[in-house]
């Protein structure tokens, strides 16, 4: 298998290298599993918090030059660690795990920018947009990027500009039902009233 | 039960689609409406979110890369020693697989039409709302929202006696009476839908006729409209008019068994 040494891996992941990223779970996801699975977290939170850390390093790359002053291995696993305390903070758990580490000097060495709520409700957002069709995926995308309403028809190949309009509110129709529908997002619901 | 989607309304509010009257109409409901609040609320924070189409992108590249790993890892598959005690448990679970397979073959009401309109009807899928400033519409769709379905009709008639060629109100009036199970009026407000040829209620229009025409137990009409939902792939519904179709072919060929079954057995 090949190696990447960790400017390899920086630079593949600003280029978002579906290799690089492959390389990433393959060398470090086991040991994330390990941290958070031995302490009260299940699989689906350790698949979770990693791809959230993933997620600050990439938005850490593309706005800054990341200047890594330990190995990647070590700051990546330091945000994993840190989102899964913030986490467990979240669930009001006391255990011997959060005794053991001082979450405010966590907090102090890494600036990140969202909390773990935000990352996990931008998460739970992105995932479902993902899971609908590749045509919604496109429509609302390049109704985002204000493509006006001809163009999208032309992209599309649709007959007419209403339709393509059409296809819009199904699409965001479909997407905020099943956001809503999402028995994980009924935490955020105080927040959108 | 039913409820009304805003997505239209907030798209001309946003989009500053909507007059004075209306941009007011719109401000006082979401001050009041939780749900026209969520879903507004709700758009907003999409649209941040899915503007970041390089996060996008990483995520995706992220989801696929875990289901690789998930795989690789599960690549160890427990060999279970199969002694005879197991053989004969292994026979016994196939023979009951056997005989439920038979019968949940032979059961011509497994997918039953009512059972077929149960399973795809959905009823949250209304579609936004086009004339926000109309006051009876309003009502008409508060009384929607909270199921009150036949109240609602009403206005709905009131608001087409003099704006007959309003296509929403007539799709609203055709969902209502599907619920309240007034097919025939469901059908005839589907069908002036579709025959206008012109109206951004058409495809969801055709989807219900068919349901209608299903539930009504006019299985060749129903049959005519999802082929040809089926025949256009940008169709909305494209995928649920295969995947219904292809559950009524599979009921008609579990009637047609019976029936063999039946002359077969008749002679003895």
């Amino acid at each position: 298998m090949t190696f990447y040494s960790d400017a390899g891996i920086i630079d593949g992941l600003k280029k978002r290298d579906s290799g690089i990223i492959r390389y990433i779970y393959k060398e470090y996801y086991p040991t994330i599993k390990y941290l958070i699975t031995t302490n009260s977290g299940t699989e689906t939170d350790a698949e979770d918090v990693f791809q959230d850390a993933l997620v600050v390093l990439f938005k850490k790359i593309i706005k800054e030059d990341l200047i890594l002053t330990s190995s990647f291995k070590t700051f990546l696993y330091s945000i994993c660690r840190n989102l899964w305390l913030q986490r467990l903070d979240r669930r009001v758990f006391s255990d011997e795990f959060l005794e053991m580490e001082d979450l405010s000097e966590l907090q102090d060495n890494l600036h990140l920018e969202q909390s773990e709520e935000e990352h996990e409700k931008y998460r739970l957002f992105q995932q479902h947009f993902l899971k609908l069709s590749e045509d919604c995926q496109k429509i609302l995308q390049l109704f985002l990027g204000r493509t006006s309403l001809k163009e999208i028809a032309e992209i599309m190949g649709f007959k007419t500009e209403k339709y393509a309009k059409t296809r819009k509110f199904m699409c965001k129709e479909k997407l905020k039902n099943s956001i809503i529908n999402d028995p994980n997002f009924k935490k955020y619901l105080a927040d959108y009233e | 039960m039913n409820k009304v989607r805003y997505t239209e309304w907030i798209d001309n509010f946003v989009e500053n689609e909507l007059n004075e009257a209306g941009r007011k109409s719109f401000e006082i409901e979401l001050s009041v409406n939780k749900q026209l609040a969520l879903e507004y609320h709700l758009e907003q924070d999409l649209e941040k979110i899915l503007s970041q189409q390089d996060l996008l992108d990483f995520r995706a590249k992220c989801i696929v890369a875990q289901n690789e790993f998930n795989l690789s890892s599960r690549k160890f598959v427990k060999v279970i020693q199969f002694t005879r005690k197991y053989w004969y448990a292994a026979a016994s679970l196939l023979l009951i697989a056997m005989v439920a397979g038979s019968l949940v073959l032979i059961n011509p009401g497994n997918y039953s039409p009512a059972k077929l309109f149960k399973m795809y009807y959905k009823s949250g899928e209304t579609i936004g709302i086009s004339r926000s400033g109309n006051g009876n519409m309003v009502e008409a769709l508060l009384y929607f929202s909270k199921g009150e379905y036949q109240a609602a009709d009403g206005l709905f008639d009131k608001i087409l006696n003099y704006e007959p060629q309003n296509f929403a109100v007539m799709y609203y009036s055709g969902i209502s009476n599907i619920e309240i199970k007034n097919y025939p009026k469901a059908i005839q407000m589907f069908e002036s839908i579709i025959q206008d040829g012109n109206n951004l209620y058409i495809e969801n229009a055709e989807w219900y006729l068919g349901l209608s025409h299903l539930v009504t137990g006019n299985i060749d009409q129903a049959n005519e409209l999802f082929e040809s939902i089926a025949s256009s792939p940008d169709h909305y519904y494209a995928n649920d008019a295969k995947s219904i179709l292809e559950k009524i072919k599979k009921n008609e060929n579990s009637k047609k068994l019976i029936n063999n079954l039946f002359f077969l057995i008749l002679p003895f």
